[in-house]
């Protein structure tokens, strides 16, 4: 394993390296939107890993495990940080597998960037983003926040075409197609469950909001469509799906 | 207007939802008028695109930009965009005072149109990218779609499993979907469907089994029919919209790999056993219900059973026409679902039986005919009818294994609409039995005749169509072994039916236990939806348990 390698897992790490970064995170969670850009980049550095086989099934065992986590997360935060980590372990199979490419990367990542922003925007209302406070937010909170929600959550839950065109690719070998399989469907479902535990039921009395910011909309949505500029440019300058295969 | 027919039938509803979202704020009438204008547009350029196929034949146009990315002009997707587009308004006009004063009237709207999008997406796209892109799509707004009143926990709950199951079928596609790209290097459909044609790929026979199985979870065949009967909590527009459009989805892409399966039998038998399942237990369930919304729910299931056991005894534009018919008389039944139940309140609900007729209004019941002759016309004149419009058509009935065994169906509905004449023991039973003699054979011959003129336009190939009945074919010798002890179950069974209804106190005496055992697992659904619930509960579970232990992962 050379240094390339080692420094390409301690900044995509795998579990158990998410360790680290899950006390950072909880620690503080403004560094979250910096690793989610380092990740992004280096994805595309990740070597081709040759006899370092090995970490194939560290990355499936990664992906999963969080995916799996994810169906019961407490929060919208938590349920973003899951969803990273379990996003990462696929982001190394597909480096496995001859995809990897820091447009890509980024592109990937771009959804947990709006996730950090709607998350500073939920806390900095609520204080907080669990469940049990949120719930019944589609009924009470204003249309503009309501649709954030679901579009970032959506975003993780039904990520972009050029996803679904790289998940197509991932599967070349089938031998690991049950197990990415496996894993989008527990993103699915997790992240269904989050809306629906967010979105539906009676709001606390309490709650009472206003309507986003422009500021804060722009924060939200400006890394989707930086990210949807940036899979049309690939598409355009790269050229067709084709040539990623 | 040149070739922008399909664009445009893809582009107005897409239109329209950025309009809503975008103009604000708006009155009701406001968000009408544009969703329910775009969408006639919508109906109307379809209408351009079938007329396009006519004057052009098959074509594609690439999208600006996307030169691989092309939506696709062909029969069946000129055929299909006008049944969904004009299903699509017929929702959206209903919509418009159904959802009156609805909290989410605008949003409603933005994912009819969304919806009414994907669905199009999927059935013009000529590129399988886009394909799996709005097969995704349908599954994604239809659980907003079912989840549209948000304070209900219920509602998210079914929505939740919808989308699950369809994810489920997703993952098929886009399984067989990547063995496709790699085996033919492209993601062009047509490329794909005639190197498929030329059945030289090993990897035939595994794609046409993913296909399918993709099919069962949109068209909700067992043991993927749960979400089905379970979403009636959405508003009833969405219920027409899924029921007559949606769910056809299976039976779709089953007919756009058309090619695959003149070299793939082991899908096609799937499809025929799958199918014959779920239209069997769907109708059984449909019998046990007590909620009417939840029996239309698995009366669908049965009718797509039928169509996907259609596909799979490769008689392929039958099932579309199928599919469209359904679609019609399913659009139809919900939406005029609330006027039934505005009559049948006003309705004192005394069955007017026998025992009513004699204590009420004094009349000496009916005559019957001897339940011995019933039975008899029961099993042979249905038959005589079916066989008869086949033979009109100018189809070789005992050509095709196919052809027989939508034959025998074709015998059974026509034997219970008989049952039927009998149960309903009317004083004029002859002139009655003779109404419905004249309207079964009326519409077997409509079907018969339609069907085949449909199956000449949608696959003009004729070498095609016999190849891909051939592979739904299986060995002649255990297929007539079946055919005929089918039919014997078949007679004994009919005669038994009318035995027992009228020696009633007798049969019910012989077989209560069997009755009431059957009565029993069928009403709880022969525990499907118990089996569900328990694997995701556990699962839960497990997730709540791990995150427990792991704290401070």
């Amino acid at each position: 394993m050379g240094v390339l390698e080692i420094v390409a897992l301690l900044l995509v790490p795998l579990f158990p390296l998410t360790v680290i970064y899950s006390l950072i995170f909880k620690k503080s969670f403004l560094l979250f939107p910096f690793a989610v850009v380092l990740s992004g980049f280096v994805f595309g550095l990740i070597p081709e890993m040759g006899e370092n086989r090995w970490l194939s099934p560290l990355a499936l065992i990664s992906a999963i495990l969080y995916a799996i986590k994810g169906l019961s997360a407490r929060s919208l935060k938590e349920w973003f940080i899951f969803q990273y980590f379990s996003f990462l372990g696929i982001l190394w199979i597909l480096s496995f597998l001859g995809v990897s490419d820091p447009a890509l990367g980024l592109i990937f990542t771009a959804p947990f960037l709006s996730a950090y922003f709607l998350v500073k925007v939920l806390e900095g209302r609520y204080a907080t983003t669990s469940f049990r406070i949120l719930k019944g937010l589609g009924k009470d909170a204003s249309t503009s926040l309501s649709l954030s929600t679901v579009i970032v959550a959506l975003s993780g839950v039904a990520p972009f075409p050029l996803f679904l065109a790289v998940l197509l690719i991932g599967l070349k070998p089938l031998e690991g197609a049950v197990a990415i399989g496996l894993v989008w469907f527990l993103w699915g479902w997790s992240g269904t469950r989050l809306l629906v535990n967010v979105i539906s039921g009676e709001p606390l009395p309490t709650i009472k909001v206003s309507s986003l910011k422009i500021k804060e909309m722009i924060a939200i949505f400006l890394p989707l469509i930086v990210a949807s500029l940036l899979s049309l440019y690939l598409k355009l300058a790269v050229g067709s799906f084709d040539t990623i295969m | 207007m040149g070739d922008m027919e399909a664009f445009l039938t893809l582009g107005f509803p897409l239109m329209s939802a950025l309009l809503l979202l975008s103009l604000r704020p708006q009155s009701e009438k406001t968000i009408a008028r544009v969703s329910v204008s775009f969408s006639l547009l919508t109906a109307l350029s379809s209408s351009l695109v079938l007329i396009s196929y006519l004057r052009k034949g098959y074509h594609e146009h690439p999208l600006p930009w996307f030169e691989s990315l092309t939506l696709r002009v062909d029969p069946l997707s000129s055929v299909m965009a006008v049944a969904v587009s004009v299903i699509s308004f017929l929702v959206h006009a209903y919509s418009v005072r159904y959802m009156q004063d609805d909290s989410g009237y605008r949003r409603f709207f933005v994912l009819l149109d969304l919806i009414t999008f994907s669905i199009l997406l999927t059935v013009l796209s000529g590129n399988l990218i886009l394909l799996v892109l709005g097969w995704h799509l349908i599954g994604v707004f239809l659980f907003f779609l079912l989840f549209h009143n948000l304070s209900s926990d219920q509602a998210g709950r079914y929505a939740v499993w919808t989308f699950l199951v369809h994810r489920i079928g997703d993952l098929f596609l886009i399984v067989a979907v990547g063995l496709l790209a790699y085996t033919y290097k492209t993601f062009h459909l047509q490329t794909i469907l005639e190197e498929v044609s030329k059945g030289n790929s090993p990897l035939v026979e595994t794609v046409g089994i993913l296909l399918v199985l993709s099919a069962f979870a949109k068209s909700a065949q067992v043991p993927f029919h749960i979400w089905l009967p379970y979403t009636m909590a959405g508003p009833t527009p969405v219920s027409a919209l899924m029921h007559a459009g949606i769910v056809n989805a299976g039976g779709f892409l089953i007919n756009r790999f058309a090619p695959l399966y003149s070299q793939a039998e082991y899908g096609l038998h799937l499809a025929f056993w799958v199918g014959l399942l779920t239209a069997i237990l769907g109708s059984a369930l449909m019998l046990m219900q007590t909620d009417i919304k939840k029996a239309l729910g698995y009366s669908t299931v049965g009718q797509m059973g039928y169509m996907i056991m259609e596909c799979g005894v490769g008689a392929f534009a039958l099932a579309i026409y199928h599919l469209i018919a359904h679609g019609i008389f399913k659009a139809t039944l919900f939406m005029g679902s609330g006027n039934v139940i505005h009559h049948a309140r006003k309705d004192p609900n005394i069955p007017e039986d026998e025992v009513y007729s004699f204590l009420v209004k004094k009349e000496m019941p009916p005559s019957r005919v001897p339940w011995i002759v019933f039975a008899l016309i029961t099993v042979s004149v249905p038959l005589a009818i079916v066989v008869f419009a086949h033979l009109i058509a100018g189809v070789e009935v005992f050509k095709y294994q196919g052809a027989l065994i939508l034959l025998f169906f074709g015998w059974v509905t026509g034997a219970q609409t008989i049952f039927s004449i009998y149960k309903m023991a009317s004083r004029n039973v002859l002139k009655l039995l003779l109404f419905v003699l004249v309207s079964f054979s009326v519409v077997v011959m409509g079907y018969v005749v339609i069907g085949h003129s449909f199956e000449a336009f949608l696959y003009p190939d004729k070498a095609l169509v016999e190849k891909i009945y051939q592979k739904a074919g299986i060995d002649p010798l255990i297929f007539e072994a079946m055919v005929i002890l089918i039919t014997l179950l078949v007679v004994v069974g009919w005669f038994f039916v009318y035995y027992a209804s009228s020696n009633r106190d007798f049969v019910a005496r012989k077989f209560k236990s069997l009755y009431l055992s059957l009565y029993t697992h069928l009403s709880r659904e022969l525990y499907v939806t118990d089996f569900y619930s328990f694997i995701a509960k556990k699962t839960v579970s497990l997730s709540k348990e791990i995150n427990r232990l792991t704290r401070w992962l």
